[in-house]
């Protein structure tokens, strides 16, 4: 459900490479428990856009603020432990660490590394507390639980993807940034995302999201902002945007079937 | 035991020392190839306060402090290069140290330092149990999550709320301390210390003895350096084609298992239950 | 006299520039730091002058030295280099050392470890130009130097082995898939490299008039600092940093000792690698290839 409270606004976001814009006066919000789609041809900016608002690079205009605060410019790994967490385009797990590691890397993030060093592991996780419940709960949800000794690179693509999502979540994150999380996913496996990222929403996260497959983005979506070369084109429910000429213009004759 | 094959244990303990050093660094994707450069820091530091009547122990820890910090100092530029610039970066490094101790006045210069008071192989052996302990309780730790995470995807742990700078630097800093201890034991062992003893070969064959033995785990530095250390040794018909036999041995090792001897996550209780097997 | 110690850096240099080329080749193509090269100039000094004691013409001397250090990089690449993973550097900077091991062991057991003198030859007598004098060695090393880098150049920009060489710099994989000759390269880039190391071995051995069992790893180390500083891909950048650094040296050890010089060299080269890897002429001048 969503609620008034704005998590995340962007301010007439931009950055330049060289002599390209590659974000250019972007302005959009994300509220508490609402899903914001990001969506455009490739090579629009999306992921860009992810990584102003993560702080992989510092806009060269423009702010972000989060929670009421200017994010913009500050260090990754401190946004991440503030609240905002992310997937990514190509998948990026730890190769060598078990699911359930890469689940106390994440639950553990804030604590100082002095007090990390005198932590032997293995301590028990499971009935740690997440927005979802507890840790086992989220992993059974997603699928993960019989894999938790896995190592991540063992798992099938589709359980990689999904080890992504709940890796950002241990991060007990207020907004989820998601590039691409169905990617290469079956149909089955798409739904049960969906379903996940509808249920993370109503527990009160916001999510931006980026995606290709338009009935997911249908499906899942309250609001949708469109990007090309950087700009925005416009932002509207799911339906205003599929009527939106500008937008099939946009990716240049496609026809997307949103429903 | 003979007093030649405790003298060859104390080598096998500077060895895995310099093994570890390496080790801890690598972990981290960092190839630290001036561990000779630490090693003389902590030797020199530990000789000099010897020299000056403090007690053994007190000077080892000493060098290992000394080359803490020196290897903190460096590991935060460090963080500017990466992979072959970082090493011949510190490869720079361990240059550096061998030309500044050679013009140092209070060093001894060329002749080096002489006199040193002796370490008894007790002590020795004291010393590299409590520093490869420590090591060895580090990678139970939650932090060693943190350095294998960083190691696989340095990027995606920045964006797990992971502080990778820090922990970069500090893995810097144990490699430091780590071959200042090899360094300080040296010294008080052979009771000669002088520039040329740290040189390039010392740096590379610390190398050598993590990628050989495993660069994956704890047990391969220890691995390696002991079998590097003592093959030959026990290969006396080939005394002069030592080198060349270490060097067929690495290409070998590096052809069919790069990864080393020992792989990731074995347990100290496979590698004796692999033993025993074989033996019985 | 400062005017014949800038003369006899700058030519020095131009012998650094070759050092420096043997080694930008190899991390310029194949991304991998060559560390049997100090070996390899090694044997190119040691053949050279058994050779030269030979009475064998110096022409012919040239080419000998180039040729055992054309065949032992070749041996490198064909036994180890070509089997090991290259996307891992530690790995591959080791196959170079472990084959250097070799080598080394191989040089003390054939020739000993004593200090070898080259004979008294006519290239290193100094010829009188004005208020400076030079020796044929020097001139040839620079001469060599330019020739060379001329002819690697117009290779690299002009044929399909550059084509693919340059390919190869930017992305192994792709160049793989596109059906490139990526063996033919890797071989060609280890064997024009060490033809290289040879020959500067034997220049500089001349050069010193001595050369004793650790000479390579003391040119390797001056090379990879000329390499550094014109910028590791970079091959005009090797052409005029060696003579910055021949100069830096000669001058160096002449007013501060060897000591103080080694201390300043390495010095510079640990800042310079940390503050501008890509070296003096770096991504602004002649970009022959590029490693990724």
């Amino acid at each position: 459900m969503m609620s008034e409270k704005t998590l995340l606004q962007t301010r007439d976001l931009s950055i330049q490479f060289g002599g390209i814009r590659a974000v250019d006066g972007v302005e959009f919000s994300v509220h508490a428990g609402e899903v914001v789609g990001l969506i455009g041809p490739n090579g629009a900016g999306k992921t860009t856009l992810l990584n102003l608002i993560t702080g992989v690079y510092k806009p060269t205009s423009g702010t972000v603020i989060f929670d009421g605060r200017r994010i913009d410019g500050r260090v990754p790994h401190l946004i991440a432990r503030s609240g905002i967490a992310r997937t990514f385009q190509n998948i990026r797990l730890f190769r060598s660490l078990t699911v359930m590691e890469h689940v106390q890397l994440a639950l553990g993030s804030a604590t100082g590394h002095l007090k990390s060093v005198f932590q032997l592991k293995p301590t028990d996780h499971a009935r740690d507390a997440t927005v979802m419940g507890s840790v086992e709960d989220t992993l059974t949800r997603f699928g993960l639980w019989d894999q938790r000794t896995q190592v991540a690179s063992e798992l099938s693509y589709g359980l990689q993807r999904k080890l992504e999502i709940v890796r950002a979540l241990m991060l007990q994150p207020q907004l989820l940034l998601l590039d691409e999380p169905t990617a290469g996913m079956n149909e089955d496996e798409t739904m049960e995302v969906a379903d996940l990222i509808r249920l993370l929403s109503d527990l009160g996260l916001g999510v931006l999201l980026i995606e290709h497959n338009m009935p997911f983005v249908g499906k899942t979506c309250d609001r949708v902002a469109v990007i090309n070369f950087g700009k925005q084109i416009t932002t509207g429910s799911p339906e205003e945007v599929r009527r939106d000429p500008r937008v099939l213009e946009a990716y240049l004759g496609d026809d997307h079937d949103y429903s | 035991m003979s007093i030649y094959q405790v003298g060859l244990l104390v080598q096998v303990c500077i060895n895995i020392l310099l093994g570890m050093s390496v080790y801890v660094a690598l972990s981290t994707r960092q190839l630290n190839l001036g561990a000779a450069g630490f090693m003389a820091v902590g030797a020199y530091t530990a000789a000099l306060a010897s020299l000056a009547g403090i007690p053994i122990s007190a000077s080892l820890f000493l060098g290992m402090l000394a080359t803490m910090v020196v290897g903190l100092l460096i590991g935060l530029p460090a963080l500017r290069v990466s992979g072959i610039y970082l090493a011949m970066a510190t490869f720079a490094f361990g240059l550096v140290v061998e030309s500044i101790f050679l013009v140092l006045p209070f060093a001894g210069q060329a002749r080096g330092l002489a006199g040193i008071p002796p370490v008894e192989p007790i002590v020795v052996f004291a010393w590299t149990a409590i520093a490869l302990g420590g090591v060895f309780l580090l990678t139970r730790s939650q932090f060693w999550l943190r350095v294998r995470s960083i190691h696989d995807d340095e990027f995606a742990a920045s964006m797990s709320g992971l502080n990778v700078t820090t922990v970069k630097i500090s893995m810097f800093g144990l490699s430091g301390a780590l071959a200042g201890l090899a360094g300080g034991v040296y010294a008080h062992w052979f009771v000669y210390v002088e520039p040329s003893a740290f040189s390039v070969e010392v740096s590379i064959f610390a190398a050598l003895y993590v990628i050989f033995g495993g660069s994956r785990s704890f047990w391969g530095p220890v691995v390696g350096a002991t079998i590097l250390t003592l093959l030959p040794e026990y290969a006396r018909g080939l005394d002069a084609w030592r080198p060349a036999f270490i060097g067929v041995v690495l290409l070998v090792m590096l052809i069919l298992r790069p990864s080393g001897l020992i792989g990731r996550g074995t347990s100290l209780r496979s590698l004796l239950a692999r033993r025993v097997r074989r033996s019985s | 006299m400062l005017l014949q110690l800038i003369v006899n850096g700058l030519l020095l240099g131009g012998i650094y520039a070759l050092v420096a080329l043997a080694f930008s080749l190899n991390m310029g193509i194949l991304g991998v730091l060559n560390l049997a090269t100090p070996q390899i100039f090694l044997f190119g000094a040691l053949v050279g002058l058994d050779l030269l004691n030979g009475q064998v013409p110096f022409v012919f001397v040239l080419l000998g030295s180039m040729a055992i250090g054309g065949v032992l990089a070749l041996i490198l690449e064909l036994v180890g280099y070509r089997f090991v993973d290259k996307s891992d550097i530690v790995v591959t900077l080791l196959t170079t050392v472990a084959f250097g091991l070799v080598l080394e062991n191989i040089a003390e057991r054939v020739w000993g470890s004593q200090a070898q003198f080259f004979p008294k030859s006519d290239l290193a007598s100094r010829i009188d130009l004005g208020p400076v004098n030079v020796s044929a060695v020097q001139l040839l090393g620079i001469g060599l130097a330019i020739v060379l880098v001329a002819g690697l150049a117009a290779t690299v920009n002009r044929t399909a082995l550059g084509r693919s060489l340059r390919a190869v710099a930017q992305n192994r994989d792709a160049a793989v898939i596109l059906g490139l000759r990526v063996r033919r390269a890797e071989v060609a880039t280890f064997l024009i490299s060490g033809v290289l190391a040879g020959g500067a071995g034997l220049l500089l051995g001349l050069n010193y008039g001595v050369i004793s069992l650790d000479f390579g790893i003391t040119i390797g180390i001056s090379g990879i600092a000329a390499m550094i500083l014109g910028g590791v891909d970079n091959l005009w950048g090797a052409v005029v940093a060696g003579p910055l650094l021949g100069l830096a040296t000669v001058l160096g050890t002449s007013y501060l000792g060897a000591n103080y010089n080694n201390l300043l060299v390495f010095g510079l080269l640990a800042v310079a690698l940390v503050v501008r890897p890509q070296g003096l002429l770096g991504k602004t001048s002649h970009h022959v290839y590029r490693r990724v």
